[in-house]
């Protein structure tokens, strides 16, 4: 067996393992590294996983127009149901029509500054038209 | 056609017959038509299961008594489980079987006529006849192991023992199982790393130590029924998910059937 100078097992020279004993041994040898890091240092890497372990799979935060949240927000409260809920619930047919190519993204796109993505998308334009779109089916 | 595995380590209090008891009961309630065969003289199996001790295994095994299987079979009060029961009069079976001829293929012979799917084999903390018995007939060997020098020397006295019969067995090391595990203490880190580093893949998601199990044992029920949450079922969480346990075991067991 190897042993690192503080008289531990290196980790790094495992077969290969069942998937949960790698995970268990995993975990192991973090509490170990962090047990060597200063109590700042340390509460502050429990506190990170505690928020990592409390986050959901399928949570995602999204940055919404402000006049759309609070319309949003509106309805949730008018329908008494969880925002979230309501989202999901509006979310699938415009998903569909999008998978399907019933519309499409195309006239929307606009440069991105930013490395990780190609694009932008004009949610004004998309705002505006869907507005104009209600007020020519009303009349 | 049934799969027999025993489960078998030299040491004592490693939980062989935890394992045996929950891996059994866990087959059962998923449907498996189980027999727990009880090899060890301190008759622990009808123990947690809460029936009385009784002269099953020796009056299947004994050449003057030779009961037919169907005969010393006792229900375990769990839908699809039943079981052998053993108590000290194993050991007066021991000796009578020490001189007879080809002993060592008794229990194979005898569970020929099983109409069970899974057999399991909870076999005594010493390197006795029953033991040799029990890797004969065994398909698979299932090592549970405290994580602890003493212990895990045990699963190499289990292996060498296996190897030494490797003539007049087909059976095979099926898994070894780390049980009593502690994730926070460095002592069983470091044997499970030793165990993984010699076994690699045999080595099965650890059992969590848990005071369930003994509490479980005094109350003469499984852990399925006694403490569906416990943690020694359930294993450790970890994030979303959940790791170790004899609810993973149990999955791994079932690839093997």
């Amino acid at each position: 067996m190897n042993r690192n100078t503080k008289g531990l097992t290196s980790f790094e020279e495992l077969p290969v393992v069942d998937p949960a004993v790698e995970s268990l041994l995993g975990q192991g040898k973090r509490r170990q590294d962090e047990a060597r890091l200063p109590r700042t240092e340390r509460s502050r890497k429990k506190k990170e996983r505690e928020r990592a372990e409390k986050r959901k799979p399928n949570r995602i935060n999204l940055d919404l127009p402000v006049d759309l949240k609070k319309r949003l927000e509106h309805l949730a409260k008018k329908e008494g149901v969880p925002i979230s809920q309501l989202v999901a619930f509006l979310l699938y047919e415009p998903v569909n029509q999008l998978e399907s190519q019933a519309i499409s993204l195309w006239g929307y796109k606009t440069a991105s500054g930013c490395p990780k993505f190609e694009c932008n998308l004009d949610l004004k334009r998309r705002a505006d038209e869907v507005a104009h779109h209600d007020v020519a089916r009303k009349s | 056609m049934h799969t027999t595995m025993a489960i078998l380590n030299q040491k004592g209090g490693v939980g062989k017959t935890t394992t045996a008891v929950t891996l059994g009961s866990g087959l059962a309630r998923n449907g498996y038509r189980v027999l727990l065969i009880d090899l060890d003289t301190q008759g622990n199996v009808a123990d947690s299961l809460g029936l009385p001790h009784s002269d099953d295994l020796r009056r299947l095994l004994s050449p003057d008594l030779h009961f037919p299987l169907e005969q010393v079979i006792t229900s375990s009060g769990i839908d699809h489980l039943d079981v052998i029961r053993s108590d000290k009069s194993t050991t007066a079976l021991k000796q009578t079987l020490a001189g007879m001829t080809l002993r060592e293929y008794i229990l194979a012979d005898v569970l020929e006529s099983s109409a069970h799917d899974v057999i399991l084999l909870d076999c005594a903390p010493s390197a006795d006849l029953l033991h040799f018995a029990a890797l004969v007939a065994a398909d698979y060997l299932l090592i549970p192991t405290r994580l602890d020098k003493l212990a895990v020397n045990g699963v190499r006295d289990a292996l060498q023992t296996l190897a030494a019969l490797q003539r007049i067995t087909r059976c095979q090391v099926a898994g070894i199982l780390p049980t009593f595990y502690e994730r926070v203490t460095l002592e069983s880190h470091e044997q499970l790393i030793h165990l993984a580093q010699t076994f690699g893949k045999l080595v099965l998601p650890p059992i969590p130590q848990d005071t369930q199990c003994r509490v479980a044992t005094r109350y003469g029920k499984t852990l399925w029924d006694y403490a569906p949450n416990a943690k020694a079922l359930n294993g450790y969480e970890q994030g979303n998910r959940r790791v170790g346990g004899y609810l993973q075991v149990l999955e791994r067991v079932k690839e093997w059937l």
